[in-house]
């Protein structure tokens, strides 16, 4: 293969990429770094080499902040934004991208405002309606307010997706005599599906490590959700920083997890040989 | 298998009138050209009848049952676009099989007849494949045995050639009228390549503006045009269609050119009243005369293509293409006497319209 660029712009370009990776991975090298120190050696030098490895911290910080109930709260409230939204997103999505009606551009408007208005100008509000219905304390709640927090994110995009299917596929299939679910069902949805897993990967990311809404919303116990737990860590006076860079090793785990699984079909382009490319 | 009838027709978008009462009668195993220009209504009208687009006014009935009101399942029709519209996530045979597995056909029927549609276009081996590991005539075919599978009263084709190259095309056009003649099922075919038009057509509906401008036969489009539109836009090079006007030469009829040049008009063609009018000569019927018969005319362009010579001269400031099957020795700016073949003479009005010749 012939290089196009120059070598400087190739030094210069990887400087600057490996600049970035640097600082990408920095703050994650010393989480792994500082996650098997005892406290003391961490506010010693945070930057040292472990002298003796401290496994304990895990096993303190999986206990203290009640990892085995709290990784469940989390991965429910997750698990079902992820499906509500999907669900509920891909049918707007495809309404909007699809049926030519005008005065839908001003739904379409306001989803696109939506994103941009800041969830503390309504939480209040939100939350003395929450409680009157008895919601506070819950976490499909949670999910709920998740769901309708990230649904315009999720139309908008998906909204891309379905625009991009050819309008001759679905035409094909009503003459293959589909009905409307199964155009929707059996052939745009698998078309779609990168753009809908990458929704869930943002949506559950999101959702996994949102804060705000979980901690006004969640304040019992047995209910709040991991990272809260882990805020819970820190103490007013004093804070076991061995054991919370350990707990946040572990919230990270999953999500890491996720992303090195699904890259590949994350890149795969499913569009691809349907229509003359 | 079954007739089509289309009758006074009429599509519009708002105000604007794409299609203004088209009627067309469609025999049972028939196959059928719609050709014409981009915009001239003929992909709409072929919508109309798959049910894709809503009709605005008349009829159109399949097998005796008008079909306006029936969604496109209900019509027994299948159609082949012109981007294939395969499903990217199904194989080749899934998709093949894709309107049977709708209707809840049992695993064995759809196994037999998607093989039997396979064989047919030759696409046994490629059950297992996914569209975007194919070329585009394998889509193609695939796209057509998707129609076949399903086993259709009218086989529906929207421009399917136009993403292959020349070669392929050539190929294809074969295949497909071989088809037809196995399956003998009505066809209605889309196409502005007035080539595949003649080539595969039982009979031709020109189109242009939304109206139809002649309905015949391949060759009968070619000899007798009604209008200066098929005239010019069925056969390749171009019939040559010459302005001037009627005139008389001594006792005889002549048509003379805006320049002067006095064109001999076949016999028995009447003026019906009209001074101005349109000369039309094929290329083919333009011959080049040894001594000075016929008319002078200025080279502009030789192109030997082989088996034939195409000439681009000029008379006055008015173009005209010889073919010759002859091989020439004529040079550019040479003058030279063409001679037509009077009999062969298609003559119009200024309106465009033929001027008959059975009136004389």
């Amino acid at each position: 293969m012939r290089l196009v660029e120059s070598r400087l712009t190739l030094t210069v370009s990887y400087a600057l990429l490996a600049l970035f990776a640097f600082i990408a991975l920095f703050p994650i090298a010393l989480l792994v770094l500082n996650s098997l120190k005892p406290a003391a050696q961490i506010v010693q030098n945070p930057l040292a080499l472990p002298e003796t490895i401290r496994w304990e911290n895990f096993t303190n910080a999986w206990n203290h902040a009640r990892f085995s109930t709290t990784f469940l709260n989390s991965f429910i409230i997750t698990g079902t934004t992820i499906v509500l939204v999907c669900t509920t997103s891909s049918l707007t999505a495809y309404v909007i991208a699809r049926r030519k009606i005008k005065s839908w551009k001003i739904l379409t408007f306001y989803l696109l405002a939506t994103t941009t208005a800041p969830i503390q100008l309504y939480i209040f509000p939100l939350y003395f309606g929450f409680a009157k219905l008895g919601l506070i304390n819950n976490i499909f709640g949670v999910a709920l307010i998740y769901t309708a927090l990230y649904s315009p994110f999720a139309v908008m995009l998906l909204r891309t997706y379905f625009i991009a299917v050819p309008k001759e596929l679905e035409e094909a299939a009503i003459v293959d005599g589909a009905t409307h679910w199964q155009v929707f069902w059996r052939v745009m949805l698998p078309i779609v599906s990168p753009g809908i897993l990458t929704v869930a990967l943002i949506i559950g990311l999101n959702s996994w490590n949102e804060f705000l809404i979980a901690i006004t919303f969640l304040q019992k116990q047995e209910n709040v959700t991991a990272v809260i737990a882990f805020f819970l860590l820190s103490g007013q006076y004093s804070s076991d920083w061995g054991e919370i860079m350990a707990a946040a090793l572990i919230i990270v785990i999953p999500v890491v997890a996720l992303f090195v699984f699904m890259q590949k079909r994350f890149i795969e382009g499913m569009a691809g040989g349907s229509v003359k490319g | 298998m079954a007739n089509v009838a289309i009758e006074k027709v009429r599509k519009s978008y708002g105000a604007v009138d794409v299609l203004h009462e088209v009627s067309v009668d469609i025999a049972d195993g028939e196959f059928v050209v719609l050709v014409g220009p981009s915009g001239c209504g003929k992909s709409t009208l072929l919508r109309m009848i798959a049910g894709l687009e809503d009709i605005s006014g008349g009829t159109i009935s399949i097998a005796g049952r008008v079909v306006n009101d029936l969604p496109p399942k209900q019509r027994d029709i299948s159609m082949v676009f012109q981007n294939y519209a395969l499903y990217p996530h199904m194989t080749v045979g899934e998709n093949m099989a894709f309107s049977m597995t709708l209707a809840g056909a049992p695993a064995g029927e759809k196994q037999k007849r998607v093989a039997e549609a396979a064989q047919i276009l030759g696409l046994t081996p490629l059950l297992d494949r996914y569209p975007r590991q194919l070329s585009g005539g394998q889509r193609q075919r695939v796209a057509m045995g998707r129609s076949i599978v399903r086993n259709p009263q009218v086989f529906l084709f929207d421009e399917p050639l136009s993403n292959l190259d020349a070669k392929l095309r050539g190929a294809m056009r074969a295949e497909i009228k071989s088809l037809h003649r196995r399956l003998a099922t009505t066809i209605v075919y889309v196409t502005h390549d007035q080539v595949e038009a003649m080539t595969m057509a039982d009979r031709i509906v020109v189109m242009n503006g939304g109206h139809i401008e002649q309905i015949g036969r391949p060759l009968d489009l070619y000899d007798n045009p009604q209008s200066t539109f098929v005239a010019g836009f069925i056969g390749s090079p171009s019939m040559n269609l010459l302005n001037g006007r009627f005139d008389t030469l001594g006792a005889r009829d002549i048509f003379r050119l805006d320049d002067g040049t006095a064109l001999p008009m076949p016999a028995g063609t009447s003026k019906q009243g009209s001074t101005k009018g349109v000369y039309g000569i094929r290329p083919d019927y333009l011959k080049l005369s040894t001594g000075e018969v016929g008319f002078p005319a200025k080279i502009v362009v030789v192109e030997p293509l082989g088996s034939e010579t195409q000439i681009t001269a000029t008379v006055g400031d008015q173009t005209v293409v010889i073919l010759s099957h002859d091989r020439v020795s004529v040079e550019p700016d040479e003058t030279i006497f063409l001679a037509p073949q009077v009999e062969r003479v298609c003559l119009f009005d200024e309106a465009g319209r033929r001027i008959s010749r059975s009136d004389a």
